[in-house]
């Protein structure tokens, strides 16, 4: 009965279908977001922080904890003490919660915001199939090699790191060939007013961090028409891609580990991982102790 | 059929995805069902107006448009202008150069300037009599300077005629735009629209009409300390600077003549010593006509040696008085063109910052 179940999973049609019709979900939920977060009060930001924040550390978390107990397992023995300490690691859940919440409002603030040239949402669905094939090729790329505990995280892993890559590279070319307004004229402080005055949403707290943003990239733009390509210092115009970069990376990996913690918590993913987990069980019933 | 069911599942998502980018994109939306696109309040001289986003944004341009034209006309007008009056008043002081030529190869004006140099080698005089005679007879004493600050007050008038008009203009093509838009309330509090799409113009029309004098304050020269502070230094400057130079080597030139020529008076009143008593008296009168005819001698050979480059020296100099005298006079108004254009951007841009927040533009 498992033989038959284990060749359709691995069938990447299948597969890739299957992943991408899931992840319809939640990127519907990123468009009805981005249409309602201007008009969003307080508490009603507040709720959509919170459930980014909470969707992303369920998936995150799992991830996290696994690659904990590989490092625990390899590193000591299982009746020390500081064996059961680490792998349970409260705190570690801690900052992993704190920095789901962090991202899932970096996420928001983008998403209110749509102002580049790039529209950030049509990116984020056309993405879609990537993750997806991604995923898939690693998935192939590895099941021979990895221990069955690890396979489909480190896939995932992998496959979300290359997909925020070029997420990120799209978002910067995009920065890059965008036309910015013309902030050569207008001292700093002038050009950072003019750019969050542009920023206007019904809830304060988001105006607030569209309005932060807004100022980074006054502060970009402002330094890179500042000192012209040949002309400037290269330590600042180097300054204002490193804010583009972080900046941008911040909203690609949050976005990546969204769409990632929503496969991880796919109804089949779940039991194929409950399957397996019983087929490990039960190996170890039958094989006789090494 | 599990394959086929996999490729329905494949194309059911892919169509999935088109319609989510077709959502992400309200602007297809909108056009297939325009009563979902968002309206943009239009507040301007009291009246409220509601209009789409596309309005609105023809209208941000018709205003960026209206503001270059605007800025460019007023500096046209005002090159031309001060061109115009400037070639008409220095026409005038060319023509009174001949004059100050007869003066400069007198005997009055060559004792003049002697008399001068002599008082203010023992410090008695500072007034270089030269310079003081041309800045009379070429530049009609205080004439000139009244001449520009008329000029100037002409051309302040001017540029508020012409802000006053681009005003007008900007209405003229902004009110039939708007009126496109259905006028909703009066009171703006009384529409309940969400404060984001209100797009206030009151300060960008006040701006454009520079209704500010601020504007005209820091680009005008006009009044006679402005005029006095931007010409009189170029005035003198030039009437400085051949004077010394050309008055001062003629002069010296005739000095040495005229020492040549103390041999001739002298010999001329030696004839007097037959005369007896009156020999005094006659070799003064002798002495002094011979002296007189002398510099009259030499000042004619030199006025016929050198007035027409004298007379070409000075219209040289009026010239690029000219030109200096004119880019004195149009700088003030072009850096006040210049804040005053920055100012009015900054104001649209301001202005129309709420259509940011719409989407799908």
């Amino acid at each position: 009965m498992t033989k038959p179940r284990q060749i359709r999973d691995s069938n990447p049609l299948h597969v890739i279908a299957r992943d991408g019709c899931w992840l319809v979900l939640p990127l519907l939920a990123l468009v009805m977001l981005t249409w309602t977060a201007p008009r969003m009060t307080n508490a009603a930001v507040l709720v959509a922080v919170g459930l980014i924040g909470a969707l992303l550390f369920i998936g995150g978390w799992p991830l996290v904890r696994l690659r904990r107990e590989v490092w625990v397992r390899g590193h000591f023995r299982a009746d020390s003490v500081w064996h059961g300490r680490l792998r349970r690691a409260w705190w570690a859940r801690g900052v992993s919660l704190f920095s789901s919440l962090i991202l899932g409002c970096a996420l928001l603030t983008a998403l209110a915001r749509q102002t580049g040239a790039t529209p950030l949402l049509v990116v984020f669905i056309l993405n879609v199939p990537v993750l997806v094939c991604l995923r898939a090729l690693f998935e192939r790329w590895l099941w021979p090699h990895l221990l069955p505990e690890v396979r489909e995280a480190v896939a995932l892993r992998a496959a979300m790191v290359v997909d925020c890559a070029g997420v990120l590279v799209i978002l910067l070319a995009g920065a890059f060939l965008a036309r910015h307004p013309d902030y050569a004229s207008l001292p700093l402080a002038e050009a950072v007013r003019l750019t969050v005055s542009e920023e206007q949403a019904r809830s304060a707290a988001l105006t607030l961090a569209m309005q932060l943003a807004a100022a980074k990239d006054a502060v970009v733009g402002w330094l890179g028409q500042q000192f012209l390509p040949g002309s400037g210092p290269v330590a600042l115009q180097f300054a204002g891609w490193v804010i583009v970069l972080a900046t941008d990376a911040v909203v690609a990996w949050s976005y990546v580990r969204l769409m990632a913690a929503s496969l991880w918590h796919a109804p089949w993913r779940r039991a194929a991982r409950r399957r397996a987990a019983r087929d490990l069980e039960a190996t170890a019933c039958v094989m006789p102790p090494t | 059929m599990t394959r086929r069911r996999d490729a329905g599942l494949l194309v059911v998502t892919l169509v999935a995805l088109c319609v989510l980018v077709l959502l992400a994109q309200p602007v297809w939306l909108t056009r297939v069902f325009p009563g979902l696109a968002p309206r943009v309040d239009v507040l301007l001289a009291e009246r409220h107006y509601r209009v789409t986003p596309e309005v609105a944004r023809e209208i941000q341009g018709v205003s960026a448009r209206h503001l270059a034209e605007g800025a460019r006309d007023v500096e046209a007008m005002l090159e031309a202008r001060v061109g115009a009056a400037l070639d008409e008043m220095f026409a005038e002081l060319a023509g009174r150069v001949p004059a100050y030529a007869d003066w400069y190869y007198s005997l009055a004006g060559e004792y003049a300037r002697l008399g001068g140099l002599l008082l203010s080698g023992v410090g008695m005089n500072k007034t270089n009599p030269a310079v003081a005679q041309a800045s009379k007879i070429v530049f009609g004493g205080e004439a000139f300077e009244r001449e520009l600050v008329a000029l100037t007050e002409t051309l302040d008038l001017e540029v508020r005629d012409r802000l006053v008009a681009a005003r007008a203009a900007w209405l003229e093509s902004v009110l039939p735009l708007l009126e496109r838009g259905r006028t909703v309330v009066t009171r703006f509090d009384e529409a309940g629209v969400p404060p984001e799409h209100v797009v206030a113009l009151d300060a960008f029309a006040q701006a454009i009409g520079a209704s500010d004098p601020v504007f005209l304050a820091r680009a005008s020269v006009s009044g006679g300390a402005g005029v006095s502070a931007v010409a009189a230094p170029l005035v003198a400057r030039m009437l400085t600077r051949p004077m010394t130079a050309a008055g001062g080597r003629a002069m010296a030139a005739r000095g040495a003549a005229r020492g040549a020529s103390k041999l001739g008076s002298g010999a001329g009143a030696a004839g007097c010593a037959l005369g007896g008593p009156a020999a005094v008296p006659c070799a003064l009168v002798v002495g002094g006509a011979t002296w007189f005819a002398t510099d009259w001698l030499l000042l004619s050979a030199d006025e016929w040696l050198h007035r027409e480059a004298f007379i070409a020296q000075w219209h040289a100099d009026l010239d690029a008085l000219r030109d200096e005298l004119e880019q004195a006079l149009l700088a003030p108004y072009r850096s006040g063109i210049d804040a005053w254009g920055g100012e009015v951007r900054r104001t649209l841009q301001r202005d129309f910052s709420p259509l940011q927040s719409i989407r799908g533009g």
